[in-house]
């Protein structure tokens, strides 16, 4: 547990967003990777033709190309390993995973304890970012595309379930709604804009020289240079729970597999998905893994759930340059003295993470300490017990109750965790234990000679 | 910890890591390599790797640019047409080795690697258990050059071929042993606690057999690698400790003893030292 701010931010938040080096073929970097030439071309380009290194492009030194677009929206470069990484839809488990996004070819696996179902949140941006993503080239979507969901699961309405984009508060609804109408074509519209531009130009001319914005062209400019440097734009966004995904993907988009069928049948299934989508990025989710409700006892056995998990695996990483997998999976179920399904199944996964949403007393506390500022109360604590890649060469990346997460409508947060002052208990103690010195000689009980 | 000096890895007491006397006519041994949850053993297995080409750790025992350099120049001790070494894995794909041993600088005609990660449930889910062993036993013996053959994650064979520990040993791990001078196996551990008499549930037969597989290992092996992260747990400057310790099997045969010892280490981006103690 760490005792660090609430408000430090988490990771290095001066994460630079554009790789200036090019990555080199012997560091991290299995052979089938995709480098992203264009990042490169576009360094090049920045900094005026020079040559970057008398290596060979990483790209030609890789005997096995990448089948993925380099210039796809929701791709780009690990700033920890410089592998490509692909956007989780929530951008503190993104920072968490220490790639700013799970990088191709590995496998996530959230654990949850207790009966709450935070993970299922998680579950559903990933699979709505992989959808957005999809859908960035615009009706081209639906017959082409760039990024395909796999769902493993029993529950036929997944893709009615997923969370549409954030679209701001109510306000910047109500705004943008006001601005749409606006500008839409109308008689009254234009009759209305003429009005007010010869009623209002002169005052705004008046407060924008007096703040030094007359020149628009000026500010246009520099945030132009501002999204420049944002390099990849569409890469992460922010989802709004309550909303849905309209239009809901269809089967063009999104792939229901059931997990209950035989084995070869699943696997089978997963491999023709693969083949059939060679271009695209391949996002497969496996919501509630042994859950109760889809999944037979059997496969509380080892015997039935290792294959399935090895299968799947395997495929996931043959196609390690353009696949990536999450699964959530309720720990509640399964004791880890005695049982050896959870580490097993922790075995066969990249990386794991764990949610322990906070026992009642902890949010009582907590309900009581944020009394002026109920949106900073957290859920629960996150255990990290491996990391894409990193923990896979050695390194040590466990950590236990040092990140705590926030569920709201927004977002999913996720933020180093410190115990917070109860201030209302230290002033209590303080008064107990130093009655205030000027009345310390004074009393109200009367005293006889 | 930038004053401690580094430490280089000796197994046995003639301060070698792979003793000559191993790999002496006639002679078959187990080396045991266990390994935990936030301690993955990759830098061993390519430390043991390296030993076998090269004749020494040099990445563990040298700053890795200048290891790196030192292999690329120094010729290999073996017979350039024995494979030095066989690694089969069930958990990682051949790129992985290929990407970690080519940062080594070894060249991968020294060394061959079995992927039995890729399609291996697709190819023998169905078939019968006795059959993949013999066959899986074929593969890996056909090149009987190789003196060094590394089993990483052989446990998960228990469970994908749906079989018992004592089948696994008996049918598999027994018949490499007596064909392959040593044979290193690396298991995961993170569920092995020693559970005792005080354990309060039930063990699960999955639980059993994984123990007796284990204890199995151990017997039979010379020397135990036990790779665990500190007790303390995460630290800025240290990963875990690495454990050696003698195996269950007798050693007074070989003119060698177990150099027994504790050994820090600290792995980041690539590169690990160890440290005494």
């Amino acid at each position: 547990m760490s005792f660090r701010k609430r408000s430090e931010v988490l990771g290095n938040p001066n994460v630079p967003r554009i790789q200036t080096r090019a990555p080199l073929p012997e560091r991290g970097m299995p052979p089938q990777r995709n480098p992203l030439r264009n990042d490169i071309r576009n360094v090049t380009s920045r900094i005026g033709g020079l040559s970057m290194r008398d290596e060979p492009e990483p790209a030609l030194a890789t005997p096995k190309s990448s089948q993925i677009d380099a210039s796809h929206p929701g791709i780009r470069p690990s700033p920890a390993t410089s592998q490509p990484t692909a956007a989780t839809g929530c951008h503190d488990l993104d920072k968490l995973l220490s790639h700013m996004g799970l990088p191709l070819g590995q496998l996530l696996l959230v654990q949850e304890q207790s009966a709450t179902d935070f993970s299922s949140v998680i579950v559903k941006t990933f699979a709505a970012q992989g959808i957005v993503h999809n859908r960035i080239e615009g009706s081209n979507a639906f017959t082409k595309g760039n990024t395909h969901l796999v769902v493993l699961t029993l529950n036929q309405s997944f893709a009615k379930e997923l969370p549409g984009v954030y679209q701001g508060s109510r306000k910047d609804v109500k705004r943008t709604k006001v601005s749409t109408a606006e500008s839409e074509v109308t008689v009254q519209n234009t009759l209305e804009s003429v009005a007010l531009k010869q009623s209002v130009a002169p005052k705004d001319l008046k407060i924008a020289w007096r703040y030094g914005l007359k020149d628009g062209s000026k500010s246009k400019g520099n945030q132009k240079q501002n999204s420049d440097l944002d390099t990849f734009p569409n890469y992460s966004h922010t989802f709004d729970i309550t909303s849905r995904l309209v239009p809901a993907p269809t089967s063009a988009e999104l792939t229901l597999i059931s997990p209950v069928q035989t084995l070869s049948m699943v696997l089978a299934q997963l491999k023709a998905v693969f083949k059939k989508h060679e271009r695209k990025v391949i996002r497969v989710v496996i919501p509630n893994l042994l859950h109760p409700a889809m999944y037979p006892p059997k496969y509380s056995q080892l015997s039935e759930l290792l294959p399935l998990l090895h299968g799947i695996r395997s495929i996931i990483k043959e196609n390690g340059d353009r696949a990536v997998l999450l699964s959530t999976l309720s720990s509640d179920l399964y004791s880890n003295s005695g049982c050896q399904v959870l580490p097993m199944v922790e075995n066969m996964f990249d990386s794991v993470i764990s949610l322990e949403p906070f026992p009642q007393e902890m949010s009582q506390f907590l309900e009581r300490v944020y009394k002026s500022q109920p949106n900073k109360i957290q859920h629960g604590l996150v255990h990290v017990f491996k990391l894409p890649l990193l923990s896979d060469r050695g390194e040590m990346h466990v950590m236990r109750s040092e990140y705590a997460f926030r569920n709201g409508k927004k977002k999913f947060e996720i933020e180093p965790w410190g115990i917070p002052v109860d201030d209302s208990e230290t002033s209590e103690s303080n008064s107990t234990a130093d009655p205030p010195s000027g009345q310390q000689g004074q009393t109200s009980v009367s005293i006889d000679f | 910890m930038t004053t401690v000096q580094k430490q280089e890895l000796s197994v046995f007491d003639d301060h070698s890591t792979l003793s000559k006397a191993l790999f002496e006519q006639g002679e078959h041994h187990v080396l045991f390599v266990t390994s935990k949850l936030g301690t993955s053993p990759p830098w061993l297995i390519n430390a043991l790797v390296e030993t076998q080409v090269f004749g020494a750790p040099l990445t563990l025992n040298e700053s890795s640019s200048s290891a790196a350099n030192r292999a690329h120049s120094r010729l290999p001790i073996a017979n350039s047409d024995k494979k030095a070494a066989i690694i089969a894995s069930w958990l990682h794909s051949s790129d992985y080795f290929h990407s970690a041993l080519g940062k080594l600088k070894i060249d991968q005609n020294r060394y061959q690697v079995h992927d039995y990660l890729t399609d291996f449930v697709l190819k023998n889910h169905d078939k019968p258990a006795s059959k993949v062993l013999k066959s899986l036993i074929q593969e890996l013996t056909m090149q009987s050059a190789t003196d060094l053959l590394i089993l990483e994650q052989p446990e998960l064979l228990m469970h994908l071929l749906n079989i018992t520990s004592d089948v696994l040993h008996l049918d598999f791990i027994n018949p490499l042993t007596r064909i392959i001078p040593v044979v290193v196996i690396v298991s995961y551990t993170e569920s092995y606690d020693n559970p005792g008499a005080d354990s309060t549930e039930r063990l699960s037969p999955d639980m059993i057999e994984q123990i007796r597989f284990l204890n199995g290992c151990f017997f039979k092996s010379i020397v135990v690698f036990g790779i665990k992260p500190l007790m303390t747990g995460r630290a800025k400057d240290i990963t875990g400790t690495l454990t050696i310790s003698r195996g269950g099997a007798s050693l007074s045969h070989l003119p060698i003893n177990v150099a027994e010892n504790e050994y820090l280490f600290h792995t980041q981006k690539d590169a690990t030292k160890l440290f005494y103690r």
